[in-house]
């Protein structure tokens, strides 16, 4: 029995084997080919606003981002920010996305669309922070000048 | 064309290359547009306003801001205190004048011959004072005092102003108002008609002390953290001692100015 039995599971083993090597094989080259192919789309992306206007620096800027993006033909996308390390949503074979962000802005970031597990940005979009008011009240000053209108 | 991109680059380079959010010690500022402010001088022509410049440089104590030198003794969350020397605004009217001959007289009698009708020379005057600056949400307000250090007019002013700051998401708003006090002997320099000055069109007067009130409104739409679309507008009621002279032919200083502004 013991030898009869043998070469079938051995085989099996060898099938499994292939089987999985085969996958990997195939799986490798595609995970290339979307990032390139993601690259090739050339997304674009839309931030709004892309700046966020802070009375004083004490004071946060916090504000709803709304980012839509689109592309030419279907691809695995990963939006990202400056501000965190993982991505904040992701998409597959997916032509357009919108997502939503609230956050406190401290100084000026860029969110980003990149192929998963690619750090290359396929494109971005800068997010600008402006303080209406400085701390130093000097620079507050209404000069007197004729000619200073605003 | 090229002359603004290029002059803005330059301006850039002179405030070195700061860190994004951080504060430079200079601030450069070129507001392109259309404007003018009116001239309550007689004889003279409205003040066009198609460029305001800004030019600022803040150190720890020393800062320069358009012709103001100034340096900060107190600077505390309750306020910060300024000395500063200026130069006196009320000049500028006295740079765009006409001479011409009438015969009328500005108090409105005919005169029997035409009459020379001369608007006096003034100077400009070096004033130097104290300041002191406060702000909260409730706004923003500004103290100060000047007398004059030039020997030019030998008065005195004072001015109080307060302003506040509406904002949304890419536009903000800011209202003011503000008195200014100009002592007897700083309003009778510019705007009195001293014997010697005077004839037939131009009777004598002695100015003395009164308080004008400025309203302004000032409205941005931000662009970018430096290009925003800015409009401004401002009236100026003159004291009743300036008013009454007659070197002046309007009761008011109107200005206004809208176009894009960029700042650094």
């Amino acid at each position: 029995m013991i030898e009869t039995t043998t070469p079938p599971r051995r085989f099996a083993r060898v099938l499994a084997c292939a089987l999985a090597c085969g996958l990997v094989a195939a799986l490798v080259p595609l995970r290339a080919g979307t990032a390139a192919d993601a690259r090739e789309l050339r997304p674009t992306l839309r931030v709004r606003p892309v700046l966020c206007i802070a009375e004083r620096e004490a004071k946060p800027c916090e504000t709803l981002f709304r980012i839509d993006w689109k592309s030419a033909r279907p691809g695995d996308f990963c939006l990202g920010s400056d501000r965190q390390a993982a991505p904040l949503r992701c998409w597959s074979a997916a032509s357009a996305g919108e997502h939503d962000d609230v956050t406190i802005v401290t100084r000026d970031f860029e969110y980003w669309l990149a192929a998963p597990n690619d750090s290359r940005r396929l494109t971005a979009v800068r997010v600008e922070l402006l303080y209406l008011r400085s701390e130093d009240r000097r620079r507050q000053r209404r000069s007197r000048h004729v000619w200073d209108v605003l | 064309m090229k002359t603004l991109p290029n002059l803005l680059s330059l301006l850039v380079l002179c405030a070195g290359s700061a860190e994004a959010n951080a504060e430079s010690a200079w601030r450069l500022g070129l507001a392109l547009g259309a404007g003018e402010r009116t001239n309550p001088l007689i004889e003279s022509k409205r003040l066009p306003i198609a460029v305001d410049v800004d030019v600022a440089w803040f150190g720890e104590r020393f800062f320069f801001d358009n012709g103001d030198l100034g340096f900060t003794v107190l600077d505390r969350p309750s306020g910060t205190l300024n000395l500063v020397a200026r130069v006196n605004s009320d000049r500028v009217f006295f740079g765009r004048t006409n001479t011409k001959f009438v015969n009328v007289s500005v108090t409105g009698a005919s005169l029997p011959a035409p009459v020379e009708l001369r608007v006096p020379e003034r100077s400009w005057a070096i004033e130097v004072g104290a300041e002191w600056l406060a702000d909260g949400d409730w706004g923003a307000l500004a103290l100060a005092a000047h007398r004059d250090a030039s020997g030019t007019h030998g008065g005195h002013s004072a001015d109080a102003e307060y302003s506040y700051t509406f904002r949304g998401r890419r536009w903000s708003l800011e209202p003011g108002i503000s008195a200014h006090y100009k002592s007897a002997a700083l309003g009778d320099y510019y705007w009195g008609v001293r014997p010697g000055e005077a004839s037939t069109a131009l009777p004598p007067y002695t100015a003395g002390a009164g308080v004008n009130w400025e309203a302004s409104l000032r409205a941005s739409w931000y662009l970018s953290r430096h290009w925003r679309l800015a409009a401004s507008a401002h009236y100026e009621r003159l004291n009743a001692a300036v008013a009454d002279s007659p070197l002046t032919k309007d009761r008011a200083v109107k200005s206004w100015f809208a176009g894009i502004a960029w700042r650094y």
